[in-house]
Order: C-alpha cells, then sequence, then structure tokens
C-alpha cells in the first residue's frame, strides 16, 4: 500500500487537470496495475462530475441581485448632509459655524475612502522556497501590547499565519492597527486603541492613516470607552489633526464624559491654542455644568492676564 | 488581453469613473459565481445572499483600489472568500452568544442541481449533499481553497494569486480538504 500512499496526491491533482505530464505518465502506469487508485479515482471523478451539475438557479439567484441592486441604488443616492451636522443642540451650531471657519473643517468628507486592495493586503512580503508572495490579510487574530516598549506584536491571519512586531512607524503595523481600528469585533477596537496608546508615547506623532482612522472612530464608535482612549491618545499629539477632531468632539458628541475629556485636552495643552477663546465661550453653551463652568472660570482667567 | 477581460476592464474603467449602470453589468456578469461561492462556503442560503450583498458593496466602495492587476473575477472572487471566512468566524461568536437561533439548513441541495438530464440526478443530489454536509467539518481555508478548486473551477495557480499564497500552500489545503471530506463521506455511505 506504501506505494499508492505516493500516488494518492496526484490522484487529485489528475482530477482537477493540474498534473503535469511527467507525473502523469508515471501515475497512468500505476493505476494500470492497481484497482484500489482506480477506484479512488473514479470516486473524485464522480464528485467532479456532480460538482458541474451544480448551479444556482434564476428563481434564486434573480431576487437576491434586485436587493443588491436595490441597495447599490441607495448607496449612490445623494447623501443627506453629514449626520453629526444635524445634532439637536442647535444653540451650538453658531458656535460651531465660527470654528468651522477657523478650522476649515470639510463636511462629508469625515469617511476617508479606502482602498479595498490597500485595505486587504497586508504591506509585508513573506518569502517562500517558491516565491515572494503578499499576503492576503483575512483577519486579526491577536495584538500584544508589550508594556515598557515602543511596539506591539499583531498576529494575523493569511492564508498563512503570520506575526510581525514594530513600532507605530512600520507600515505593516500601521496597516494591521487601522485595519484592527475599524473592525467589526469590538474587543479588537478597544485593543488596537490601547496598543496605539501605548505606541504614541514612544514613537513620533501619528502619521494621517491614524489620524483618518481615529477621526473615523470618534464619528461613528458607540463604545464610549474607546472613544475616551481615542481622545488620549489624541491629547499626546499635537498636530492640527488632533486638535480639529478634540475640537469636534467637544462639540458634537453625544456623551458628557468625551466632551469633558475632549474639553480637558484641549484647554490643558500646553500648546498655543489659537481659537482657545472661542472654544471657551462656545462651551458655555454646553449642556454640561463642569464644561460650562470650568470654561467660564478659564475665561474670567484669560482676561485678567491679559489686562 | 483575452476579450471577457477587456469587457469586463471597460466597465470597471466606466464604473470607477462614476457610471452606476457600469457596476451594475459587472454585477450580471459575476453574480452567479459569487452567489456560488458565497453558497459552499457558507452552507446555507439566507448567508450566502448575505455574503453575496457584502461582497459587492465593498467591491462598490473599493473600486477605485482596483488596479487591473488581476482580473475583476479575482478580485471579487477574494473579496467573497474574505468575506465569506470572515463571515463564519463572526457567525460562530453570535451562535455562541445566542444560543436559542435556529440553525436550521437546507441540506438537501436539490434545488441547486441543474435537471437537464434526469437520469442521474438523484445520484448526482446524493453526492453533492453529503459534500455539503462534510463541507463543515474542513476548517476556513480548507473550505476555501476546495469551494473555489471545486465549484468554481478555479485553478490552482490563481487560488494561490488571489489568497496570497504559495501554489504548494494550496495544494496542501486541497489535499487536505479532499481526505477529510472522503472520510466524513464514507461514513454517510456506511450507514
Ligand atoms: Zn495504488
Amino acid at each position: 500500500m506504501s506505494t499508492c500512499s505516493r500516488h494518492e496526491k496526484n490522484i487529485i491533482l489528475l482530477v482537477y487537470d493540474e498534473l503535469t505530464e511527467v507525473d502523469r505518465s508515471e501515475l497512468e502506469a500505476h493505476l494500470a496495475v492497481c484497482p484500489a487508485c482506480r477506484q479512488q479515482l473514479a470516486i473524485l471523478q464522480t464528485w467532479r462530475s456532480a460538482a458541474s451539475r451544480f448551479s444556482i438557479s434564476d428563481d434564486i439567484l434573480l431576487p437576491t441581485r434586485r436587493a443588491l441592486l436595490y441597495k447599490l441604488r441607495s448607496e449612490t443616492a445623494p447623501k443627506r448632509s453629514a449626520s453629526w451636522w444635524s445634532i439637536t443642540r442647535p444653540v451650538l451650531q453658531a458656535g460651531l459655524a465660527i470654528l468651522l471657519i477657523f478650522f476649515g473643517f470639510k463636511l462629508g468628507q469625515l469617511r476617508p475612502t479606502v482602498a479595498i486592495d490597500d485595505l486587504l493586503t497586508a504591506t509585508r512580503a513573506i518569502a517562500l522556497d517558491d516565491g515572494t508572495i503578499s499576503p492576503y490579510l483575512i483577519g486579526i487574530d491577536k495584538i500584544t501590547i508589550r508594556p515598557g516598549e515602543g511596539s506591539v506584536q499583531i498576529s494575523y491571519n493569511t492564508m498563512n499565519d503570520v506575526r510581525i512586531e514594530g513600532g507605530s512607524d512600520d507600515p505593516a503595523v500601521k496597516q494591521l492597527l487601522t485595519y484592527a481600528l475599524s473592525d467589526d469585533d469590538i474587543s479588537l477596537r478597544l485593543r488596537a486603541v490601547k496598543a496605539l496608546e501605548q505606541l504614541t508615547s514612544f514613537s513620533r506623532p501619528l502619521d494621517e492613516s491614524y489620524m483618518n482612522a481615529l477621526g473615523q472612530i470618534l464619528a461613528e464608535e458607540e463604545n464610549v470607552g474607546i472613544k475616551l482612549s481615542v481622545i488620549k491618545i489624541l491629547a499626546t499629539t499635537s498636530t492640527a489633526h488632533s486638535q480639529d477632531l478634540l475640537v469636534r468632539s467637544m462639540l458634537q458628541d453625544e456623551d458628557e464624559a468625551v466632551r469633558i475629556q475632549a474639553f480637558k485636552s484641549l484647554v490643558h495643552s500646553r500648546r498655543e491654542l489659537s481659537v482657545l477663546d472661542e472654544v471657551l465661550l462656545t462651551a458655555q453653551t454646553d449642556s454640561n455644568a463642569y464644561i460650562r463652568t470650568k470654561s467660564l472660570q478659564l475665561l474670567m482667567n484669560r482676561k485678567e492676564t491679559s489686562l | 488581453m483575452d476579450q471577457e477581460n477587456h469587457i469586463e476592464f471597460e466597465l470597471v474603467r466606466r464604473a470607477q469613473g462614476g457610471d452606476s449602470k457600469a457596476f451594475e453589468e459587472l454585477v450580471m456578469l459575476s453574480d452567479r459565481q459569487v452567489l456560488t461561492l458565497a453558497y459552499h462556503m457558507t452552507g446555507n442560503l439566507a448567508d450566502a445572499q448575505d455574503v453575496y450583498q457584502e461582497t459587492f458593496l465593498r467591491a462598490f466602495r473599493g473600486l477605485q483600489g482596483f488596479r487591473f492587476q488581476s482580473s475583476f473575477r479575482t478580485w471579487l472572487l477574494r473579496i467573497a472568500t474574505n468575506q465569506a471566512i470572515n463571515w463564519r468566524a463572526k457567525r460562530r461568536l453570535r451562535l455562541f452568544s445566542q444560543p436559542h437561533e435556529s440553525d436550521a439548513e437546507d441540506s438537501s441541495c436539490s434545488q441547486f442541481v441543474d435537471n437537464s438530464d434526469p437520469s442521474a440526478t438523484v445520484h448526482v443530489q446524493e453526492i453533492l449533499q453529503h459534500i455539503r454536509a462534510g463541507m463543515d467539518f474542513l476548517s476556513a481555508k480548507e473550505r476555501a481553497v476546495f469551494t473555489l478548486r471545486h465549484f468554481e473551477g478555479t485553478k490552482i495557480k490563481e487560488i494561490a494569486a488571489m489568497l496570497g499564497c504559495a501554489e504548494g500552500t494550496v495544494k496542501n489545503l486541497l489535499f487536505r480538504a479532499t481526505k477529510k471530506l472522503q472520510k466524513a463521506l464514507s461514513f454517510y455511505t456506511e450507514e
């Protein structure tokens, strides 16, 4: 039987017409003398011909297609103006308008457009015996944070299992973390944010791709804990973009804890905030008493020092 | 470039330029294959329809990322495979958290057999049904490779490019899948 096991794989390849000429003639010689392997071949051939009879009928396909086309058409229909603009706190909108002028927000451009190829192909190529491949990202298994170090370890899944380790500047880490930030799995999003929080204390400021992902979380995330972590990350990053995002959260977020955290990050930042007065003025229309009192206090202080 | 690819690429270019009718044409050219793949990957029609829809929505949103380096079909099946694998992982979680959800699957397969030649239909149905049941014993990767090769007729080389792995990996997954299926099938046929 040991000679048969040698041919086992080639029988499968033969069924799928994937056998080389040399292997094929070798296998055929064996088949001529081995009834067991002939039977195995016959079984797999019936499988193959059964598969060719499989078909999805129009009765099933057409309604499925109609549902899709309906959905696609609703996607391409003109979008209502960005949802966060329709907040139910109209008092704020005047202040918001001032800030919009200052920061030059672009409504409706909140969601970054992502290219699927970029999103789903892990950038780190893997060298194999028969060449180098760019693994196609199926999902992320695990993000391991190394306390006290400027790197994280990410185990991810392609057709091959891969694990990488690196800092926030590493292109593969960047791609995997931004992917994880928008994953449907809440525990993975939380883990990614925590990893980023750790990394920002070691690395240079986060670049645009991270910022876009963080902005998207602030706009769409339902979990307050995750949003608070994002605010913390932004507080340590002193770019115009991070400032924009903080101001926007302070004005627009529905959760008080998030608004307070964003407010604190803005007023406590060491950098000179050009629009601090406007931020403080607008803050006084907030429904939250802490934000109102604190902003008033700060406004008074500022007036005293400028006199 | 063959004629089929040429037509597809032209449609993709138009769709990238904002012509939504062109994208609808691309859907009609390829959606039977996507639904077939989704059905074999998920094991039931309702979920296959979800994966089907999600695949095309993602393709639509990510169309600017298509760079004409592969055929549109390869690109699409790649997204579909990925969706189906992710879908199964999520479904496991869902079933775990909602144990009462009915998991009844239609495994009769009879509605999917082309009846133009009634003579062999019963036997074909039986085989398809057994393979369908056996697929549950495969890992997500084995199921993906087996579905692509066995039901979609995708060449091993193309599968490797589609899934970003070595041809040897694809072959091994196909061997493992076939072996597992045969083991599962012998269980059914010996009763
Ligand atoms: Zn033999």
